[in-house]
């Protein structure tokens, strides 16, 4: 096949065909692509302000939101500090403390159903059928993310796949 | 149409002379040619170009001052032109286009179009139509670095860059293209005789 074509033909035939298609005009727009523009662009106009693009937000608007925006992000994180440092010195640590205790009351519950859980594991590893099942399991489980993460590739990527 | 339209904002561009309607009618059949000529299909240049005017209105303010505007929608056209097929098209060809690879050369020589046969007695108009047509069937694959390369005027490097391939599969799928342009038209090429590709 022509994979690799004569330098000659490939510059005759390059000439050739960028002298026909710089010949060809240009195609005519279809006559619903102005109203159907248009349509939209009123259907555009109907929306609040806040549901429209950030170009397109009143002037004002925006030239109040740029500076807020900005200050927002330090003004939290200073009143943040200011808060902690008044809850720390005042009575309401001690109160968040005493609360904290049950969670790890909680906490200390589940551990002990994890050990449980832990203990009736490594006893039933000890089994072989059942520890061949398990790896089975598993690799099964991790075959699916490999063929979900090579669909997902093939069908999403970023490439200009044709 | 355009006296209903609010002004995209403060000071917006739709006060002065150059009205957005006006502009739109300069534009759009540059503006769908491109995306017509890289989808090979209307109806989706079609809401191509629908969506590169509507941001262009966004930014009317600034393009219909720009001495560039046409380059700018040339280049917006081209991007969401080839978004649009790697988004779209790959996903749907994924799931209903298993077919053998267009590099394999008998899959190629089979899908070449048929030779027209009496391409001489056509009139100039009839030839560019045709040649059109042709462009239009030809597989996304061969068209789209065709289109980028002849209309756009784009290096290989750069259709390589932005279509994601390896630079020699741009140069084969771009020859395969003219050749079956060449083919389909009939084309009487001044080294033809001595210079036939083997």
């Amino acid at each position: 096949m022509q994979n690799q074509p004569h330098p000659q033909w490939n510059d005759s035939l390059e000439a050739k065909v960028t002298q026909e298609l710089r010949q060809l005009p240009v195609l005519k727009a279809p006559a619903t692509l102005l109203a159907r523009v248009m349509a939209a662009l009123q259907a555009r106009q109907a929306l609040p302000w806040y549901r429209r693009p950030w170009p397109s937000w009143p002037r004002k608007i925006q030239c109040l939101l740029g500076p807020l925006l900005t200050i927002f992000p330090l003004l939290a994180f200073y009143l943040s500090r200011i808060a902690w440092n008044n809850l720390a010195t005042s009575g309401v640590a001690r109160e968040v403390d005493q609360k904290l205790s049950l969670l790890s009351l909680a906490g200390s519950t589940i551990d002990t159903l994890v050990n449980a859980f832990w203990l009736a594991g490594r006893a039933l590893m000890g089994q072989p059928i059942l520890r061949a099942g398990i790896i089975v399991s598993v690799l099964m489980y991790l075959a699916c993310i490999g063929i979900g993460t090579a669909c997902f590739r093939a069908i999403l990527n970023p490439r200009v796949r044709l | 149409m355009k006296d209903e339209l609010e002004p995209v904002s403060e000071g917006s561009a739709m006060d002065q002379p150059l009205h957005f309607e006006a502009f739109m009618q300069s534009y759009q059949n540059m503006v769908f040619s491109t995306a017509a000529r890289l989808l090979g299909n209307p109806t989706e240049a079609e809401d191509i170009a629908q969506e590169v005017f509507l941001k262009a209105y966004e930014r009317f303010a600034e393009l219909s001052q720009s001495p560039t505007a046409g380059g700018w929608l040339k280049t917006v056209t081209r991007n969401l032109c080839l978004n649009h097929l790697s988004r779209y098209r790959a996903r749907w060809r994924f799931f209903s286009e298993m077919r053998t690879d267009p590099d394999d050369s008998e899959a190629y020589e089979a899908g070449l179009p048929a030779p027209e046969t009496h391409n001489q007695e056509l009139n100039t108009a009839d030839q560019r139509q045709l040649l059109e047509e042709a462009l239009q069937k030809l597989p996304a694959s061969q068209r789209v670095p065709l289109v980028l390369y002849h209309f756009e005027s784009l290096r290989y490097e750069e259709i390589a860059g932005k279509l994601g391939l390896s630079l020699s599969k741009v140069k084969t799928d771009i020859f395969r293209g003219r050749e079956a342009l060449r083919r389909k038209l009939k084309w009487k090429m001044e080294t033809e005789a001595a210079l036939q590709p083997a």
